[in-house]
């Protein structure tokens, strides 16, 4: 199977498509001959135009659903649209989510462990039940989680955050183990640092930390990242489910 | 475009099983392949020349004894005489020993450390020291579930291939500023020769743990070797990548 069709003719759901991680997992996944759910919060204009270029590319649909994570109703009728396109869906990337600004343990309130926790966990598990529900009637399906080497390895300072990838690679195993017998496989990505948004609203010192701990003593492009999704997201993935698989650049 | 294009790359173990297969997906994905094999068969002469008309690749197949340094040297130095860049390494090649501790000979252990350990690291250096001069490469073991969950009744394979995971992070630590990654792939319970030394009692013990209800397949493995070979892989060193079908 050559790389560049290595998701022919396969329809996927990603979250957080618009920027960061998302939006290289869009591109990669449309030149890789995937058709895309791109789900993002809000239209914008940049993004229209995006994913026009990227259809007209590849010749693969992308439908843009926007809803926020948030708010239940929003992604219950983002779920309802999906169906309606009444097309198979094999590839579930859940990507979208928040990182919290550094603070020590001590100094965290409960509301900010509350709010990240809300994106980083419960709607992940809410949207994930949603669309496995949907892959269970094809007894197949591939779901990548976005979790962090935050959330494997334990550092100070943003502890909430780390405590909300924790919470999802335990999601993911536990995923994995009950949806199998449905065909479903579940695992996840955990980056060290990658060159998005995110990355760049940490800390000067966390973001060099980060870096000088890899020992390849750099910051991942996204694209980097997006080539594992899709590994796992594959066929040629077929006899992996439950795993954790850090991109991380030699941490661990 | 291939995932593995114009890439050089040495696979050991291409007799048979895991070996054979991930020859045959790193040709299909347009790597040339040192194919380093015990001995001849007709079968893999077979299998190399349709995979080099079919991919456009060529296949060198040297064949030699891993238990045999000297064997392994020479092989080795006729892949230096080829002059050319090497991408990849899988060190697929190894064996099996099926007997609990106190069955398990000193001699057993040797034998077994030295296609698993030692032959690995010998090929390695080699290979590695190669790679140097264009600082960038990729290098992957085959460790095994064994060696993380441990394996009643497989104690010297499951501590070689422990010993590998260990070598592994420390030779990503040594490469990884000369441009070299270093990776392993653990599989669980694989349907090759080697799996079929099982009884079917330990077989089904096996797959017991597992997720996924079937044994793996040896081009499960290949697949995942490809990745950790191409650039697709380029942020990913120093880990170990279970390809198992879930066992914890
Ligand atoms: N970058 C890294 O170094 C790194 C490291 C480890 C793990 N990760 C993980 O990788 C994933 C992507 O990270 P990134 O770096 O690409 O982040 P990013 O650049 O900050 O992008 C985050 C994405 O998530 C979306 N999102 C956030 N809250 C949402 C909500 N309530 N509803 C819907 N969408 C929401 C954002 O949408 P808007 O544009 O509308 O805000 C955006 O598309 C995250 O899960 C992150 O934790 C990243």
């Amino acid at each position: 199977m050559t790389m560049n069709a290595m998701l022919n003719g396969k329809n996927a759901i990603v979250t957080g498509a618009n920027r960061g991680i998302g939006l290289a997992v869009l591109r990669l996944f449309a030149a890789s001959g995937c058709n895309v759910w791109a789900c993002c919060r809000k239209p914008s204009e940049a993004f229209t135009q995006e994913v026009a270029q990227l259809q007209e590319k590849h010749s693969v649909w992308i439908e843009p659903v926007y809803f926020d994570l948030q708010n239940s109703e929003e992604m219950k009728s983002a779920v309802k649209l999906i169906r309606e396109k009444k097309e198979k869906v094999d590839i579930l990337v859940n990507n979208a989510g928040i990182e919290q600004k550094g603070s020590l343990f001590q100094m965290t309130s409960t509301e900010v462990f509350r709010q990240i926790f809300e994106v980083n966990v419960f709607a992940q598990i809410e949207f994930s039940r949603y669309i496995t529900n949907l892959m269970m009637r094809n007894r197949s399906g591939s779901v990548v989680n976005l979790i962090s080497v935050a959330g494997l390895d334990m550092t100070g300072g943003y502890m909430a955050y780390s405590a909300s990838k924790a919470a999802m690679a335990s999601v993911t195993k536990t995923m994995a183990a009950e949806l199998c017998s449905y065909g479903i496989r579940v695992n996840g990505v955990a980056p060290g640092i990658a060159q998005t948004d995110m990355a760049m609203s940490l800390t000067e010192q966390a973001r060099e930390n980060t870096k000088a701990a890899s020992l390849m003593q750099r910051i991942a492009d996204p694209e980097e990242i997006a080539t594992v999704i899709r590994f796992l997201a594959s066929d040629d993935a077929s006899y992996m489910t439950g795993q954790i698989v850090r991109a991380d650049g030699g941490m661990a | 475009m291939k995932m593995l294009a114009g890439k050089n790359a040495v696979v050991t173990g291409c007799m048979q099983g895991i070996g054979m297969k991930t020859m045959e997906v790193f040709a299909q994905e347009g790597a040339n392949v040192w194919a380093f094999c015990y001995q001849p068969t007709d079968e893999l002469t077979a299998k190399i020349q349709s995979l080099q008309e079919e991919c456009g690749v060529w296949i060198k197949p040297l064949y030699f004894d891993m238990a045999d340094d000297e064997a392994t040297k020479a092989a080795l130095k006729q892949v230096m005489a080829d002059k050319l860049p090497i991408d990849i390494l899988a060190n697929v090649a190894g064996i099996t020993h099926n007997a609990l501790f106190h069955m398990t000979s000193m001699n057993d252990f040797h034998r077994v450390f030295q296609i698993d350990f030692f032959a690995q690291m010998l090929i390695t250096q080699f290979i590695t020291k190669l790679m140097l001069r264009n600082r960038k490469g990729s290098v992957i073991f085959i460790s095994s579930d064994a060696a993380v969950t441990g394996n009643a009744g497989q104690i010297a394979y499951s501590a070689a291939k422990g010993a590998l995971i260990s070598a592994m992070r420390t030779l990503s630590a040594e490469l990884a500023n000369s441009g070299i990654r270093v990776n392993a792939v653990a599989p669980g319970v694989i349907d090759t020769a080697m799996t079929q030394a099982l009884t079917d009692e330990q077989r089904d013990k096996l797959l017991v743990s597992a997720d996924i209800k079937r044994l793996g397949q040896p081009e499960d493995i290949a697949n995942a070797l490809a990745f950790l070979g191409s650039d697709y892989s380029s942020y990913i060193t120093g880990q170990l990548l279970r390809v198992n079908g879930g066992c914890k």
